[in-house]
């Protein structure tokens, strides 16, 4: 058995000081943890409007700040942010989870480090990634290993994604430093 | 009177919320299988009866009123070939009939019995609609678009009127729940499931290439006041504790009887859905709520089953001994998240122990996990038009809702013993007696 949904969310926020902002951030990175941790053990991701999503990490958030291993707090402006903070129990988890799964635990902090050092965990451009990532492991326009930012802003629309090819490009890139596509 | 309009209009069955449903032909013929008759026998709301005397209507009803929401909505949503609609009108109609008897509860042993088989209930219904000899000589090639408008993660991504079709039948906005709601609270006369649902139909619309329900700007308020019903429905009714007593009382009976005292044949509850499941359909299709009551309650067998069968029936439910929330174990420090991570075995483990220790019969002391997954709250259920943008309705509402969750214990009626379960409780899960507040 491997990780689950819980443990691998509480070890993304242990791996950036116990502490994320934004509820698409944790969507993002767990979606690219997905694809790096073979043994990560929760369902597949679906197609959305905004972009891939996963039910099951959704419930999760919820019931892990239920449980008080997270404080979720809403960050007030136009839109409601939440703010992730792992408690003194959610620390405690996240270290017996480290303790069980250390090669697990280098790979979510080595991806977490990429996207702070490409983006500062910024849920827009996690989020083109993550579209673009979706989008060449499910069009059925197969694209071998040939794609440009313009491929990705064409096939988006057929998800029913409205992406420019500067945000495509910027998904790819990110993509690029974290070594889930090969060219573009 | 245009043709698609006659062609919907070969018989018509009145129906309290609205007036007359029309059906056609081939619907007919659909409502007279024997397995859809079943659904006449099978309670939309369970054993909710034990709290609301009038909540007995049936998936039957309900299907139909689907089948009429659906129609409003194709229309609203721009289709208007007569073969999109029946596709639709007909997967509607269809959408229950996999069904057991007492409907969820079921499913819960179904998955018991069948561990590997992923939404069993998904299946079961895919079956009947493909395997079911007499639906299939009415259906005959239209049955594998109904299965395929059932299963929307199966439709691809690039056949965008089939995924709009599917949210007609599954979604945050779907004809199911638009009647359900209704049609619960109407029946059981309570009015928390009410909203406006002609300012919803009204307001319908889809995304830019047309692949998903949308609600237009003006719909928002009609729209609060449709995700308020829902869950103030799931606390008023579907979670009412003397409702989930009498459910899980059933759903143990069922389980004495089928994996203890051998009543029912478990072999006769496995399917297949790569196989033949003949003989499985057969037996699956002969039970509904009432017979699978009288198949327990008269067999020479039966022992605990049946006494707990006639305490539902004679309404000697057993009550609360106390009840917590995930946040009464705050100071738990359950640092593997085993209180978080319980399902129901585990739960059925500590109330065997609490049985066990206070001597009781095993099917004394029943604890489970309630949940109301406030879902039509949560981040892209439910998506809403401005314009050419479409945004996410909980980014923009000021309303928000969470999960609802609590841990719930019953015992037998007399107050000593449940107040000694209370602090067994106490004792397992490190939570202050007083705290998890023991109900008299």
């Amino acid at each position: 058995m491997g990780l689950d949904v819980f443990d691998a969310i509480a070890l993304t926020i242990h791996a950036n000081n116990d502490e994320i902002i934004s509820k698409t951030t944790v969507q993002k990175l767990i979606y690219f943890h997905t694809v790096t941790i073979p043994n990560l053990d929760i369902s597949n991701y679906t197609h959305h409007f905004y972009g891939p999503f996963n039910r099951e990490v959704s419930t999760a958030l919820e019931d892990m700040s239920e449980f008080s291993y997270i404080d979720q707090n809403i960050i007030s402006g136009y839109y409601e942010t939440y703010n992730y903070k792992l408690t003194e129990n959610g620390i405690k988890y996240a270290e017996t989870a480290q303790q069980k799964y250390p090669d697990e635990f280098n790979i979510i902090t080595k991806t977490l480090q990429i996207c702070k050092e490409y983006c500062e965990l910024k849920p827009t451009p996690l989020s083109y990634a993550a579209k673009a990532h979706y989008i060449l492991a499910n069009s059925s326009d197969k694209l071998q290993d040939k794609y440009s930012a313009e491929d990705v802003k064409t096939i988006a629309k057929d998800f029913d994604w409205n992406i420019s090819e500067d945000d495509a490009l910027t998904g790819l890139k990110l993509l690029q430093n974290l070594d889930l596509v090969s060219t573009t | 009177m245009s043709l698609q309009h006659s062609y919907f209009r070969s018989k018509a069955i009145r129906d309290p919320l609205y007036g007359f449903i029309d059906l056609s032909e081939l619907e007919t013929k659909v409502i007279d299988t024997e397995i859809f008759r079943r659904l006449q026998f099978i309670k939309q709301l369970s054993h909710a009866y034990v709290v609301y005397p009038s909540a007995i209507h049936t998936r039957f009803e309900h299907s139909l009123g689907t089948n009429f929401v659906s129609n409003i909505m194709a229309n609203e949503l721009g289709f208007t070939k007569q073969d999109d609609i029946e596709r639709i009108r007909l997967s509607c109609l269809l959408h229950d009939v996999g069904h057991g008897p007492f409907s969820h509860l079921f499913e819960a042993i179904i998955e018991k019995i069948n561990p590997t088989i992923e939404e069993p209930h998904e299946k079961i219904s895919k079956i009947m609609i493909d395997e079911d000899p007499e639906l299939d000589s009415i259906l005959s090639s239209k049955k594998s678009e109904i299965i395929e408008l059932l299963q929307k993660d199966k439709i691809s991504y690039k056949d965008t009127s089939k995924l709009l079709q599917s949210d007609i039948i599954s979604s945050g906005i779907d004809a199911d729940k638009l009647d359900y709601l209704r049609r619960d609270s109407y029946h059981i006369g309570v009015a928390y499931g009410q909203f406006d649902f002609s300012r919803i139909l009204h307001t319908l619309t889809t995304t830019p290439k047309c692949s998903q329900i949308c609600i237009s700007n003006k719909g928002k308020d009609a729209l609060e006041n449709y995700r308020l019903a829902r869950y103030l429905m799931h606390v008023q009714v579907y979670t009412h504790h003397a409702r989930l007593a009498a459910d899980k009382m059933f759903l143990k009976a069922l389980e004495i009887a089928i994996f203890d005292e051998k009543i029912i044949d478990e072999s006769l509850l496995k399917f297949n859905p790569e196989k033949d499941n003949t003989e499985f359909l057969k037996f699956y299709s002969s039970l509904d709520d009432c017979s699978i009551y009288n198949k327990i309650i008269h067999d020479e067998k039966a022992k605990s089953s049946k006494l707990i069968l006639n305490n539902i029936k004679k309404r000697k439910l057993l009550k609360r001994a106390c009840e917590f929330t995930p946040k009464d174990l705050e100071n738990a420090a359950d640092v593997n998240g085993k209180f978080m991570k319980m399902k129901s075995d585990d739960f059925n483990k500590v109330a065997l122990g609490i049985s066990d220790s206070l001597n009781l019969e095993p099917h004394e002391v029943i604890f489970f996990k309630s949940t109301i997954k406030n879902k039509l709250f949560k981040k892209g259920e439910i998506l809403f038009r401005v314009g050419d943008d479409v945004f996410d309705f909980d980014t923009f509402s000021p309303i928000s809702g969470r999960d609802v969750e609590k841990f719930l214990i019953y015992g037998p009626a007399d107050k000593e013993i449940r107040a000694k379960i209370a602090s067994e409780i106490s004792n397992l899960f490190g939570v202050d007696l007083s705290k998890i507040a023991p109900i008299q």
